[in-house]
């Protein structure tokens, strides 16, 4: 029997900013298929690891591979990245900004990312600069969730935004992941809010793996909530 | 996604550009209503000065183009794109030169106007061939000068500190390189054929010196771009 090839898969994965390891040899294998949580405190790696598989940082030493490829800009067809900073053009309309990536990736579906422009109520023809923190969130989701893409990445998705945006947020995380079919990793600080979707949990503690297990597991193990984990884990 | 990008680049300048060409056209005609006041010289060396502009402008624009994806951190979305690095810096390259071209055939308009309103006959016995040689060593200049800036400055980027003192040296080193391998290198091309244009024969050697300096920064900024620039 062969064994199903990883999603994704990191072998000791290390990169130094000049002379500063933010990570020390992580080592994932992701499953198609499930929602990670990746979960640390500010500067435990989590953004570099996003980053590295979204290759737009090097590894300093180890290897990543998707779908048994190193990234690239080819890789990049495969991958949907959301930083946590706004990254859209803001002299755009949310009309001309969905064209613009929608351009491409042939796996970019306008129907479903109309239909969640109309749930959102965000006007097509509004620019970019002129909505709110919590609706410019939203259309970044959106813009990742309208592909049909095998790997999501989400960098902090619900930073600075307000509690009704932030359920918005996860709502449509939760209507827009094709289960199965996708994998979503996420990382985050509201670990209450979020912990509900999350298949497994990985904790990053200074560049290293501190724990990752299945959600589940981890509560019944720990016998407490992931995000009361988190304390133990970290204090 | 050649086009993707190009269009976006055009829409980006679309603004500043109209901008430009409004002051220029507000130069020109108020120096038009001085032509009957003041001394035609004095006019005419004020009529040359929006010749400045295009030059300003594709310096300026080489380096702001990149600069302002990383001020906006819209860079984050142009890396994530599946595409080659050669086909984001080509697309602004391209975006850069044509609104060059564009601020650059403005100002030569009204400069040509100006000085038909005052009675002055220029290029009278300027050959064909020899505009057609300018024109195209001008167009290669521009590339080139523009894909010198992108390199220096995606270089700036490569370097913890100081970036823009670093790609500001980067770009000078560059220009200073071409300057002195082209002054090098060009009698070396003479067996190539020249244009003859009368008497004269204009060295075609100097155009592919351009082209091939071009090829150079172009594939060195376009490949540092696409494999060595992180976030």
């Amino acid at each position: 029997m062969i064994a199903e090839q990883p999603l994704l898969e990191i072998r000791d994965l290390k990169k130094n900013y000049y002379g500063t390891a933010a990570l020390k040899g992580v080592s994932l294998k992701i499953r198609k298929g499930m929602i990670l949580g990746l979960l640390g405190p500010n500067g435990s790696g989590k953004s570099t690891l996003l980053k590295a598989v979204a290759g737009l940082v090097r590894p300093s030493s180890g290897s990543i591979m998707i779908n048994g490829v190193k990234p690239s800009f080819q890789t990049k067809a495969d991958v949907a990245y959301l930083p946590e900073i706004d990254h859209l053009y803001a002299w755009m309309t949310v009309r001309e900004i969905m064209g613009f990536v929608a351009a491409f990736y042939p796996d970019w579906e306008m129907e479903r990312a109309m239909e969640s422009l109309r749930q959102l109520n965000l006007n097509p023809g509004q620019k970019v600069g002129s909505l709110s923190k919590g609706q410019r969130a939203q259309l970044k989701l959106l813009l990742a969730l309208a592909r049909r893409v095998p790997l999501i990445l989400l960098d902090e998705p619900l930073s600075g935004i307000d509690p009704p945006s932030r359920a918005n947020i996860i709502q449509m995380l939760i209507t827009g992941y094709r289960d199965g079919e996708q994998t979503i990793i996420c990382s985050t600080h509201q670990v209450g809010e979020m912990e509900g979707i999350f298949d497994e949990v990985l904790f990053l503690r200074d560049g290293e793996v501190a724990l990752w297990d299945s959600a589940e597991k981890l509560r019944q193990e720990h016998g407490c909530s992931i995000q009361d984990l988190w304390g133990r884990v970290y204090h | 996604m050649f086009t993707k990008i190009f269009e976006k680049e055009i829409k980006s300048l679309f603004v500043p550009a109209v901008f430009v060409i409004g002051l220029i056209g507000c130069w020109d005609l108020f120096l038009g209503t001085r032509i009957r006041v003041w001394p035609g010289q004095f006019i005419g060396i004020l009529a040359f000065l929006p010749g400045m502009i295009p030059a300003i402008w594709l310096l300026a624009m080489g380096f702001q183009s990149l600069h302002a994806e990383w001020n906006s951190n819209s860079i984050y979305l142009l890396l994530s794109l599946p595409v080659r690095g050669w086909k984001v810096t080509g697309a602004k390259l391209v975006a850069d030169l044509v609104s060059s071209i564009i601020i650059g055939l403005v100002s030569l308009a009204g400069l040509g106007i100006l000085l038909t309103l005052m009675g002055t006959k220029l290029l009278l016995h300027v050959s064909a061939g020899i505009i057609v040689f300018m024109a195209c060593a001008t167009l290669f200049f521009m590339a080139l000068v523009i894909a010198i800036s992108q390199f220096s400055f995606i270089t700036g980027h490569l370097v913890p500190k100081f970036r823009g003192a670093f790609s500001l040296v980067t770009f000078f080193l560059c220009l200073g390189v071409y300057f002195k391998l082209t002054a090098w290198l060009l009698p070396l091309l003479n067996w190539l054929p020249s244009l003859e244009v009368g008497r004269a024969g204009l060295p075609t050697g100097f155009l592919l010196l351009e082209l091939i300096f071009f090829g150079i920064f172009f594939t060195a900024g376009s490949l540092l771009f696409e494999k060595r620039v992180e976030l």
